[in-house]
């Protein structure tokens, strides 16, 4: 059982703040309009070199992406490491058996197989736990489909938070990521069987790589040791972030860069900095952690803490990074529910967007917003992509950001700013 | 309250007494020729750093409620009599027709000590730069001389740079480095009621202020090549696991090929990094006090700043229970305390961050920023060198 000091919450919601890309969501806001449901880019591809942004009002940006890790003392919060030694079960809270044959059955296993499974050899009534469990043969789990995992895990134990396969781990939309060449201290015959395992999530029209692993326990036992299975974590955990260089030179319009970056007057003064860095030579670039404001400044490129600006069980979520973009102290009410703080406060805009306008993700068939996120620049947001301790707080793509909570076919993306009024 | 006032809040804030409108003006600010290029770091366990100048100033809003000071020149001198400010004056290198032409303008208006006195504009304005430093450094110990507690320190030495779009009349310029003088080996500035009295205009008043808020800081950036050290890297900048979690981001440095330095604010804690090169704003003194370099120093490590940190009273319990006394080689984050040799007392903290450089706020003043300096010129705005010490504070791992 995974249980920490650091949490009073239900044990419950343990596991979904480990396993991170919690669904944030936001009741429906009758005031949102559509500005643009474009979600049929490419997403970003992951390429560890420098890239060049587009021109524009934010001058000419380069970039490049950088892998974030999660501290050793949330690696230590992780409750596979402790419950892997039981191999893989398959936990179904079934009347009997033949709902487990009818849920195997839903999810594409073929009559024989599924009967074989819910046989003596691979069944049994766990009495303590209530639990009808199935410990899948190797083989078994090697040769089920995307489609089997996808629809069959989610049945196991849902109501489980701590339980991998209901709440299995994301993985960016490029796959595990390690940088090439890399020895991330994990074999690569175990990287492989993590790809092989994977999943995706949803099933769309335009596929996309697999985003789910869940066969985590599996995976720990062919690790060679603790270390590598304390490595495995690490890199299940890993992010990707963004740092981003906005170049200058003498001939820079430092006049214009200062308008777009300050966005308004919301932003500090940040004129004074760029022609510093026109004016010097030998120098052509400003990291644009000095162009954005106080908050996410501290924010950027690093990990909650339990001892953070979380509440309890209440931790930063998107909606919190995005509603504080320019406060220079986040606001802890933005832990709460903040459905009219968006109707009463903010307006839907048209481009062109300025630095840390609103972005607010949603599905279009159900209603639900299921991410928001701030403008920067270019086609870059800052974002925390759920509320996880082990979600940090990035510069990303929106296209990797969309891929990232695309559950459907059908999202819109919607910008919105601070009405004037409240605009300081 | 009313010792806050005194004691505390900055020379502006408190001397500018009439209204101040909104300025539009913009004032942009040139480098001079020696702060226009890229300056090397001695190397050492943080790595290969290099530097340049920025400059920074306060924003708008800072400066719309700030009245503008009386023209008046005052000099208070609360421990001396007439006797002792007669002599004063003279071994300052006044004239006697000088001292008395300063006594009889001020005198006739008070009844006894302590003094106040109101010095002729021509008087000081022909003062050596020798007499200005000797008057200063008397007027610097009195709080009620806020623009001697708190001059306006030129770091680059070069004045008419200094100045030179700022828009401010020429004379006026000429006539403000005419009335500098040092402390070691910077240039200070302090008679701001003098140069308003020669301005024409309230446009003028309101640039000379503005111009006033000006100060100069340094970016800093780490360079990374193949043969970087990675590994001391991180040992240095994790600072025994107090700023932990930034070992991924030399890693992406080192693998990305085209990038070869880093900023070094990544590599600062989570509160330095949200406040350097910032003014304080107006929710920091919520509760009662801005920030100082106690509490800019003393929170270095704190996500969250504590506010009381900005008491005086706390402030040597605190370090004394959360720090240890340390020596040299500095580590990032060591707490510098900047004493008086004799006395003893403390006049400024700061933290130690690379090489000669720390992070630092000049004052509680919301008209002084957070930000990188070289401790070379930390030193000279806190007291001649050759009388003053440092006291070496590490904070305790977690």
């Amino acid at each position: 059982m995974w249980s920490s000091p650091y949490f009073a919450g239900p044990v419950s919601v343990l596991r979904a703040l480990f396993a991170g890309l919690a669904l944030c969501v936001l009741p429906s806001i009758s005031s949102a309009q559509n500005v643009s449901g474009d979600s049929s880019e490419e997403p970003f591809k992951l390429s560890f070199g420098i890239h060049q942004g587009r021109l524009g009002p934010w001058g000419e940006l380069e970039y490049f992406p950088m892998i974030l890790e999660p501290s050793d003392f949330y690696i230590g919060l992780n409750p596979d490491l402790k419950n892997f030694e039981t191999g893989t079960i398959w936990g179904f809270e079934a009347a009997g058996v033949d709902e487990v044959l009818r849920i195997l059955s839903d999810a594409g296993f073929d009559t024989a197989l599924a009967r074989q499974l819910v046989g003596p050899d691979f069944l049994q009534d766990n009495e303590t736990t209530g639990l009808l469990e199935i410990r899948p043969p190797e083989g078994v789990i090697y040769s089920m489909t995307d489609d089997q995992r996808r629809r069959l895990y989610p049945q196991l134990r849902p109501n489980s938070e701590l339980y991998p396969f209901s709440n299995p781990f994301s993985l960016h939309p490029d796959g595990l990521l390690v940088y090439p060449g890399e020895d991330c201290g994990v074999r690569s015959e175990l990287i492989s069987l993590v790809d092989k395992l994977s999943y995706r999530s949803h099933s769309l029209k335009n596929p996309i790589r697999p985003n789910r692993f869940a066969d985590i326990y599996l995976a720990l036992q062919k690790a060679n040791d603790a270390e590598e299975r304390w490595r495995l974590i690490k890199t299940l955990c890993r992010d990707v972030t963004i740092s981003a260089r906005l170049k200058i030179s003498s001939q820079s319009d430092v006049q214009t860069l200062a308008d777009f970056w300050s966005s308004g007057g919301r932003n500090k003064e940040i004129l004074p900095i760029l022609k510093s860095v026109a004016e010097t030579s030998g120098v052509e670039t400003l990291d644009i952690v000095h162009l954005l404001p106080p908050g996410p400044r501290k924010l950027l490129h690093t990990y909650p803490s339990p001892n953070g600006e979380g509440i309890g069980d209440d931790l930063p979520d998107c909606f919190w990074t995005s509603f504080s973009f320019f406060g220079d102290s986040p606001s802890a009410r933005h832990l709460d529910f903040i459905g009219h703080v968006f109707e009463e406060r903010y307006l839907p805009v048209p481009p062109p967007y300025q630095l840390g306008d609103l972005i607010l993700i949603r599905d279009r068939v159900s209603g639900r917003y299921l991410h928001a996120c701030n403008y920067l620049a270019d086609d870059l947001v800052f974002t925390k992509n759920g509320q996880s301790l082990g979600r940090a707080w990035l510069i990303s793509k929106l296209n990797t950001v969309l891929e990232a909570y695309r559950r459907s076919d059908s999202i819109e993306v919607i910008f919105a700013r601070l009405k004037p009024e409240f605009q300081r | 309250m009313k010792r806050f006032l005194s004691q505390f809040l900055p020379a502006l804030f408190i001397a500018l007494i009439a209204s101040f409108a909104k300025s539009e003006d913009a004032i942009t600010y040139t480098l001079n020729e020696t702060e226009k290029k890229v300056y090397q770091c001695k190397p050492g366990p943080w790595g290969e750093l290099e530097y340049f100048y920025t400059f920074l100033e306060a924003p708008s809003w800072i400066m719309e409620p700030i009245n503008t000071p009386s023209q008046k020149i005052v000099w208070s001198f609360p421990d001396k009599d007439l006797t002792q400010l007669r002599q004063f004056l003279t071994d300052a290198g006044l004239s006697g027709a000088q001292v008395e032409e300063v006594i009889n303008a001020s005198v006739p208006y008070q009844v006894g000590p302590p003094y106040r006195l109101f010095p002729p504009s021509a008087i000081v304005q022909s003062m050596s730069r020798a007499s200005r430093e000797i008057i200063s450094s008397e007027l610097r110990k009195w709080p009620a001389n806020q623009f001697h507690r708190s001059p306006i320190i030129i770091e680059s030495g070069n004045v008419r740079e200094w100045f030179k779009d700022s828009g401010l009349p020429v004379e006026a310029t000429n006539l403000i480095e005419k009335l500098t003088y040092s402390i070691g080996h910077t240039t200070a500035f302090s008679d701001v009621p003098l140069i308003l009295s020669t301005l024409r205009s309230d446009a003028e008043e309101r640039l000379f202020l503005k111009s006033l808020t000006r100060t100069r800081s340094l970016l800093l950036r780490l360079r990374i090549t193949p043969e970087t050290d990675l590994a001391g890297l991180k040992a240095y900048w994790s600072a025994g696991f107090k700023n932990k979690d930034i070992s991924t981001i030399f890693d992406a440095v080192a693998r990305t090929p085209g990038v070869d330095e880093v900023d070094v604010s990544h590599l600062l804690p989570p509160l330095p990094r949200k406040n350097l090169y910032t003014y304080p704003t107006l929710a920091m003194g919520v509760e009662g006090m801005f920030p100082d370099s106690y509490w800019t120093s003393l929170n270095f490590f704190n996500y969250f700043p504590e506010d009381e940190l900005g008491d005086p009273e706390l402030v040597k319990q605190y370090y004394e229970s959360h720090y240890t006394r340390s020596g040299l080689p500095f580590e990032l984050g060591d707490l510098l305390l900047i004493k008086e040799q004799q006395s003893g007392k403390t006049v400024h903290a700061c933290v130690f961050v690379a090489d000669d450089i720390v992070y630092t706020k000049n004052g509680r003043s919301l008209y002084r920023p957070f930000l990188l300096m070289k401790l070379r010129d930390l030193l000279s705005r806190y007291g001649e060198s050759e009388s003053t010490r440092i006291e070496i504070w590490r904070k305790r791992n977690p």
